[in-house]
């Protein structure tokens, strides 16, 4: 009996990303044609600086899209987080306690989403919208509306500290390839991506549904935090109204662009990554020709429709 | 043999109905039983029970001698027991490795990591072993025909240590060829001590797989009995349908006008994936047709072909004569097409709203001026109605989720009139209803046929169609028949036909 052989990850790669891949080589291509200083190494390192934020924020999406709900209070949970660190900060306490403090806050918010979701069974989409609202709410308050300005140095260096790149890149994708390896190879991402698929099948045969979706939200939440901490490294400050609409917009729309589905039920962490570097190639590239940001919002909304229109044309292939 | 499971005096109702009482049943260790009887004679709230999803009120299960409590799902997993279920719980976008171990999943150390390349491994051997090694385990199982994913989901019943698989109706979706594979990993899972519990109204089927067999009639069981050479097709008909024959539903019948509706050549694929071909039938003004069947055989399909709610693969439709391009229920309504839905509560109610803005939803433009409700008019002529068809006027006023699921049929059908649809469709029209209710949706729709409308009914309950409609037409596993004219068929000759006997109306029965 000969044995089917498994298609090699190369190839499976290339087979489900050739169209974000694509569209990337032509992006690049344009930039490069329209402009003498995109591809260079200075705009490069700059580009992938700039996508450590979003890719973060990305990776904690991919896990709520993969149980086939959605996180709006991301952005939210940024400000928040951001603004109790640097209170803390002030405060003299402990770097590390503060950041300790901080990340379990925005693990707070994602449990309280999670357990708000399952228990009354309620839509994601909905509780995560209130969600953004209270915690917007809160970050002004706390911070009085104004940004608090001078992080410490030992903060700055670990999260802004410049080897070749900032270390915002490496945190970025080491927290990636966790994501993946957690996703690809434990039972918990399988869990995770059969609820989007299918949750009556998992709960049938015994999986802990609830107990899961709690976790999706409280990881979405983790990543906040850190995404929070590389923001406020860049700026030396924390800003209340840091994550306001692009940033949780790119952190919903780039794991799209990917090839992730807001049905649910797949979770690409590489295609992840892929739709945040369209996003920071655009920006990038528009910044170079001198097209002012606000026009900029226009073409990144008119590409995330695209991606979308993309994929559900390849679906149906 | 020895028994695996016994079920004593099981008894189940359903609001005031008996689904089942005092029911016994014990399943062998290596049968394949076959379980038998009409639609709503209560197989699948036992199959239910023993898997879980319903709770008895009263009755003892034991397995191999040891009383067990089934509450849930899991608890009749954690005890070798599953449903290979009609609608297969398989996740889609999720690799045939992936479907057969979810929940079960091996980890190769202590770290946690899952131990893809051994699951592979085993997910090979399971499907080799079950004669189906051709089935890649890498692919999404959403890409495989519904045969190949019934072994997926069997091979996971296996893996999750399942000694009883019952199946509801499995080959409703399979070639010939499929259903053979099928039967061949059945026979191996006997052969390996298992039993199975094979439900379905393919005899032939049953006759030819099962060792045993158990037939329910009226939520009470029948007979059970082993399958030798001298049980006939025949006979099992007999076991189902009994004896009494009760008027239940009165119908005059009224001399039919000219042709309505024509349906020509019609041929439309089921939602198991089945291509019905050669469908025609017609209706004329003041006349009550039925198109009936077994549950799974596509009247549900073939109705929303006709509303234009589905693709029609080929074929066309007349009405009054004219051929018109039916493509979505816009289009029907315009054509005078009106349709009553077998889902009222999903599809056919907007339940928060009263139901007098129920009624009138389809026909505002009679009671409206410069876009505005006049809401004098409107209640008045839902009054007029809901009085026509004794319904109490105090109903009118109330949300229709309030309302009895008769009541809300009303409703419903009010809509329809107000409407001034020529020809109504009524899918399953008394489906749970209770039964005096279902005698007033009878009456109604005789009362409808005599103002000159057209009525079709696609219904799978046999008395009802043969209780209301002036003409019937049968869909069968082997094609579309008819006309058969009131008082030609009696119940038998009908349940022949609709299992597909080949002497329907022969006198072969005892």
């Amino acid at each position: 009996m000969i044995r089917l052989r498994q298609k090699s990850i190369f190839r499976r790669t290339l087979d489900r990303y050739w169209g974000v891949i694509t569209s990337l080589l032509v992006i690049n291509l344009f930039f490069t044609l329209t402009s003498e200083y995109y591809f260079t190494a200075y705009n490069i390192i700059n580009i992938l600086d700039h996508s450590a934020i979003s890719l973060i924020l990305s990776i904690g999406m991919v896990f709520v899209l993969a149980s086939g709900g959605i996180d709006l209070s991301v952005g939210s949970t940024l400000a928040f987080t951001g603004i109790i660190a640097a209170l803390l900060f002030a405060a003299d306490l402990p770097i590390l306690i503060a950041i300790l403090i901080a990340i379990l806050a925005g693990m707070l918010i994602g449990l309280i989403n999670g357990v708000v979701i399952t228990h009354y069974k309620l839509q994601p989409f909905i509780v995560t919208l209130a969600m953004l609202s209270i915690v917007r709410g809160l970050a002004l308050v706390f911070s009085g509306g104004n940004p608090i300005i001078g992080m410490p140095q030992g903060f700055l260096a670990f999260f802004a500290g410049d080897t070749l790149f900032g270390n915002g890149i490496f945190i970025a994708l080491g927290l990636t390839a966790l994501a993946a390896l957690v996703l690809e190879k434990t039972k918990f991402g399988t869990y995770v991506k059969s609820l989007g698929g299918g949750e009556e099948a998992a709960f049938l045969v015994g999986v802990n549904t609830s107990k899961i979706k709690i976790c999706v939200y409280i990881i979405s939440g983790f990543c906040a935090v850190i995404a929070s901490f590389l923001f406020m490294a860049s700026m030396d400050a924390a800003e209340p109204i840091a994550g306001l609409t692009t940033e949780w917009m790119e952190a919903i729309a780039a794991p799209i662009i990917g090839g992730n589905s807001l049905d649910g039920g797949k979770a690409y962490v590489v295609g992840a990554i892929l739709g945040v570097l369209v996003l920071s190639c655009i920006k990038s590239g528009l910044n170079m020709m001198g097209v002012g940001q606000h026009y900029q919002q226009i073409a990144i909304g008119s590409v995330i429709v695209a991606a979308v229109i993309l994929d559900s044309i390849r679906r149906k292939l | 043999m020895n028994t695996l499971i016994e079920m004593k005096s099981l008894k189940k109702t359903f609001g005031g109905i008996k689904a089942i009482q005092n029911v016994d049943l014990e399943l062998y260790a290596g049968e394949v039983h076959g379980l038998l009887g009409e639609n709503g004679a209560g197989k699948s709230t036992l199959m239910r029970i023993l898997c879980g999803l319903e709770i008895p009120d009263k009755g003892i299960i034991k397995i191999e001698e040891k009383p067990v409590e089934i509450f849930k799902p899991t608890d009749a997993q954690n005890l070798g027991i599953g449903m290979i279920p009609q609608e297969l719980i398989l996740i889609d976008g999720m690799t045939v490795t992936e479907n057969i171990f979810l929940g079960h999943e091996i980890e190769s150390n202590k770290l946690g990591f899952l131990n893809q390349r051994e699951m592979r491994e085993k997910a090979m051997d399971l499907l080799e072993g079950l004669g189906s090694g051709d089935i890649d385990p890498d692919t999404y199982v959403g890409l495989l025909p519904k045969a190949e994913q019934q072994i997926v989901a069997i091979a996971r019943r296996i893996i999750q240590g399942g000694k009883v698989f019952i199946m509801d109706e499995p080959t409703s979706a399979l070639t010939e060829n499929e259903t053979e594979k099928l039967f061949t990993v059945i026979r191996k899972l006997c052969s390996e001590g298992k039993a199975v519990v094979f439900i379905s109204h393919r005899l032939e089927e049953v006759l030819d797989i099962c060792d045993r067999f158990t037939v329910l009639r009226d939520g009470k069981r029948i007979v059970s009995v082993e399958n030798t050479d001298q049980i006939k097709k025949g006979h099992l008909i007999s076991f189902m349908i009994g004896n009494e024959i009760e008027e239940e539903f009165p119908h005059t019948a009224t001399t039919p006008g000219e042709k309505k509706l024509e349906a020509q050549n019609l041929s439309f694929t089921t939602s198991q994936g089945v291509e019905v071909k050669n469908v025609n039938f017609d209706v004329c003004a003041g006349e009550v047709v039925g198109i009936t069947g077994l549950v799974g055989v596509g009247k549900t399909e073939l109705a929303q072909s006709v509303m234009g709610l589905r693709k029609l693969k080929d074929g066309q439709i007349l009405i009054n004569g004219k051929k018109k391009n039916i493509n979505s229920p816009v289009s029907a309504v315009k054509s005078g097409i009106g349709y009553v839905t077998e889902d009222r509560r999903g599809e056919g109610l907007v339940l928060g709203l009263k139901s007098l803005y129920n009624m009138t939803l389809s026909s505002l433009k009679k009671i409206t001026r410069f876009y505005v409700i006049r809401g004098y008019h409107e209640k008045k002529l839902g009054l007029d109605y809901s009085s026509k068809l004794n319904m109490k006027n105090e109903y009118i006023d109330l949300e229709v989720k309030k309302l009895s699921g008769g009541n809300q049929q009303k409703a419903v059908v009010i809509r329809q009139m107000m409407g001034d649809s020529e020809i109504i469709i009524f899918d399953e029209p008394t489906k749970g209803i209770d039964v005096g209710a279902k005698a007033e949706i009878a009456r109604l729709i005789s009362s409808l046929s005599k103002e000159g409308k057209s009525i079709l009914i696609f219904s799978s309950e046999p008395r009802e169609i043969l209780g209301v409609s002036d003409r019937i037409y049968v869909l069968n596993n082997k094609g579309f028949k008819g006309p058969f004219k009131r008082g030609d068929l009696d119940y038998k000759k009908l349940m022949a036909i609709e299992f597909g006997e080949k002497n329907a109306g022969g006198a072969q029965y005892e």
